[in-house]
């Protein structure tokens, strides 16, 4: 396949009238001139803007599943801490929000169990380890089964175990549980005549630096307290929607976070700092966005990032908080997040400029094949 | 006297003005057009290459009513007294002092309508105000909600209906009974009397209705039905499903208010929530505005709300009318404000570029033209 003309933003750089050619689901060169093409696909961009695939490292696309049935849950109610489940054993690839995940042009979606900020309830309700989290590209296939284990610290899952009239019901106790089984896995992965214990078997590969704590957190002091914990025993941490980082932005100069959603109900304790204005106390930090989908349609991820402009971030800034920046913090930026050589074939052909809202996405191409294509529906 | 000088002016009535001028007199509008010569002493504000609009009006909030940045047990929406109380009053609930009201106008809102939410089926009457505080209209529309109802176990005065029809018969039996009394063919005790007398209003088009509808179709056909039988002043809210009977709606000359924009359509229950709802509705010429429904989403996002139509496939100006004229209008308060013309409130936003622009800033706010941004 080929792609021809228009504006590549990579996001590193805009290159005009660029040749981008795709072999075998990869990028394999970028020209400014080419003279004669032969190819079975010609995708003509003269006009239009190619951009890298977006990508949302929060969502819960297929387990919080639109226009289903109430009754989904994306953690367990009866056990505060279970590292062991795994979220691709719960997600429906038949959820609609791939497909309007597709037209918004996101490509990559990490996928959390956990829970959404729904409305009419004041505080969102989680455990404190809700369990392991995935990366799937939008045409449904799973990159990585076991990417992050899920953990949740404040006033969400408090709440939460006293409604359940479970323990603990402070942010001592919950801080004094996940001690509790860190340092049980850490005897364990050391005992040599052990029994498998498959929740503290989960927390090897955490332990081990192999994937990151992504840690479901709001307040300053929450916050705060992660970063002593992270500390103590020397493990990866990302933070997710991180609403108070602004305030303690010094802390958090290697801590990458995924960030948001910006527009929302500021509903209950925890957000009640939330506001997109903040975005530019964030500059200079790692963060990416995120739509927290099904609390903001995934669709929409692009006008969420079109934001950080009126808060002082240059368009490539803007775009690279959905793509490079989002491919970093999932550790696959060797694969996907730009538009270069050697990259997965993840693009996303836009009508006009990015973040205009009458831009409309033309093509979402995955793994170096048309996955979407405007006109078709409408 | 207050001049703001340069930028494009976008009236609302049609008419760009490139390089406009608008002077304001005790805080109206007193010129709009070209840029001319003034005589008189002025504060000017100078717009040169900025973009200026109607202060934006949010059609459907509850601002002041469920505060934000506390659980939602702070909220005074929903009163489970019983399924009809038109007898409560936003007006008795509503704190000037949330810090939502100086958020908003960081997002150039200057005018909402905020009121009693969904749990009853006659649940109260809202109120228009500016986010400066000043109550336009204490009386601006009584609150109704199609939909099943459930009152949560607390022990209502009345039984509230479990179904989408025992709602719908409730409302038209009260309705029915309303226009009795008014005609001294029934009588009634002094509580229902009370409330009937806010509910004869409606009956006699002095106040409008504002009908929250969200769960299926078949609520709009029952309400549209309704508001022709009782010939009743009403705009109809959220509308899930209206795109489904436009030129119903269309035909009816009822007025829209639809959204929020942007929420999910998560469980079966938002199956009929879609985006592209306000740009059919409107093609076909419907009055259609949107809401925040502040705090579902935060009264300063009415524009990126208004963005998110335009993504569904509606042009700016129409997307643009639905923040300001359009609410305006439906709310009756077109007078005054909604627009950038001779005789209105002076309340202006001054953008860094068009504000349905995602990117762009809000720079300014006047609000009877006073600087408050």
């Amino acid at each position: 396949m080929v792609i021809k003309g228009g504006v590549l933003l990579t996001p590193f750089e805009e290159i005009r009238d660029p040749v981008i050619f795709i072999e075998n689901e990869k990028i394999v060169r970028i020209e400014t001139k080419a003279e004669e093409i032969s190819d079975d696909v010609v995708i003509d961009a003269r006009g239009k803007y190619i951009v890298p695939g977006f990508i949302d490292p929060h969502t819960h696309i297929g387990v919080y599943r639109l226009e289903a049935e109430p009754g989904d849950h994306g953690f367990e109610t009866g056990d505060p801490l279970t590292p062991h489940l795994n979220i691709s054993d719960g997600l429906d690839i038949y959820d609609p929000a791939f497909d309007d995940a597709l037209k918004g042009g996101v490509t990559t979606i990490g996928v959390l169990p956990g829970s959404y900020m729904s409305f009419g309830t004041s505080v969102e309700r989680i455990n404190i380890i809700p369990g392991q989290g995935a990366i799937y590209k939008t045409n449904k296939k799973e990159i990585k089964r076991y990417a992050f284990l899920k953990v949740a610290v404040g006033e969400h899952p408090k709440r939460f175990l006293s409604e359940q009239k479970m323990v603990p019901t402070t942010r001592m106790g919950i801080m004094a549980e996940l001690r509790s089984i860190f340092i049980k896995a850490k005897d364990y992965m050391k005992n040599e005549k052990k029994k498998f214990d498959p929740k503290l078997e989960a927390l090897i590969p955490v332990i081990e630096k192999k994937i990151p704590l992504r840690v479901h957190v709001h307040t300053a002091r929450d916050i705060t307290t992660f970063l002593n914990f992270a500390k103590e025993f020397d493990i990866d941490v990302i933070f997710d929607h991180a609403t108070e980082a602004h305030l303690v932005k010094e802390k958090l100069s290697d801590v990458p976070i995924v960030y948001g959603p910006v527009v929302f109900s500021r509903r209950g304790t925890e957000l009640k700092n939330l506001n997109s204005s903040n975005l530019k106390y964030m500059k200079g930090l790692l963060f990416s966005l995120t739509t927290d989908h099904p609390t903001i349609p995934i669709q929409y991820l692009d006008l969420l990032a079109g934001l950080s402009i009126g808060e002082g971030f240059s368009e490539k800034e803007a775009l690279s908080l959905i793509t490079i920046n989002a491919a970093k913090i999932l550790g696959m930026d060797d694969r996907i997040g730009s538009v270069e050589p050697g990259k997965d074939a993840d693009i996303v052909i836009l009508s006009g400029k990015p973040f205009d809202p009458e831009t409309k996405v033309l093509y979402t191409i995955v793994d170096g094949e048309i996955v979407y294509k405007r006109g078709d529906e409408e | 006297m207050i001049v703001v000088k340069g930028g494009t002016i976008w009236t609302g009535t049609g008419k760009t003005i490139e390089n406009g001028m608008i002077i304001i007199e005790n805080g109206k509008i007193s010129y709009v057009g070209p840029e001319k010569k003034i005589d008189a002493k002025a504060d000017v504000i100078d717009a040169s290459g900025k973009f200026i609009t109607p202060g934006f009006v949010d059609a459907h909030s509850h601002i002041g009513l469920i505060p934000e940045g506390l659980d939602w047990e702070y909220s005074d929406v929903n009163d489970y007294t019983g399924p009809v109380t038109p007898q409560m009053k936003a007006i008795d609930a509503l704190d000037p002092y949330d810090k939502a009201f100086k958020d908003a106008i960081t997002g150039g809102v200057t005018t909402v309508y905020t009121g009693p939410g969904s749990a009853n089926v006659i649940g109260g009457v809202g109120l228009v105000m500016k986010t400066t505080g000043e109550i336009i209209k204490k009386e601006a529309a009584l609150k109704m909600a199609l939909g099943p109802k459930r009152n949560r176990d607390r022990k209502s005065k009345e039984p509230y209906p479990t179904t989408r029809m025992g709602t719908v018969a409730l409302l038209r039996n009260t309705f029915l009974s309303v226009k009795k009394w008014m005609k001294k063919d029934l009588e009634v005790d002094k509580e229902k009397e009370i409330q009937y007398e806010v509910i004869s209003k409606v009956l006699k088009g002095d106040l409008m209705a504002k009908i929250h509808l969200s769960t299926s179709p078949d609520e709009i056909v029952a309400v549209l039905n309704l508001i022709k039988e009782f010939g009743i002043k009403a705009s109809i809210d959220h509308v899930f499903g209206g795109d489904l009977l436009a030129d119903e709606i269309a035909k009816s000359g009822v007025p829209v208010v639809y959204g929020p924009p942007m929420i999910s359509k998560l469980y079966s229950a938002f199956r009929y929530v879609h985006d592209g709802i306000p740009v059919t509705l409107a093609k076909k010429g419907v009055l259609v505005a949107i809401m925040t429904d502040h705090p579902v989403i935060p009264q300063k996002h009415l524009r990126f709300l208004a963005s998110v139509v335009v993504r569904n496939g509606l042009d700016y100006d129409e997307a643009l009318k639905m923040i300001t004229v359009n609410p305006a209008k439906i709310l009756g308060i077109y007078d005054r404000v909604g627009s950038l013309e001779v005789g209105k409130d002076a309340d202006i936003v001054i953008a860094s570029d068009h504000p349905l622009k995602v990117y762009s800033k809000i720079e300014k706010v006047l609000i009877g033209g006073k600087v408050v941004l």
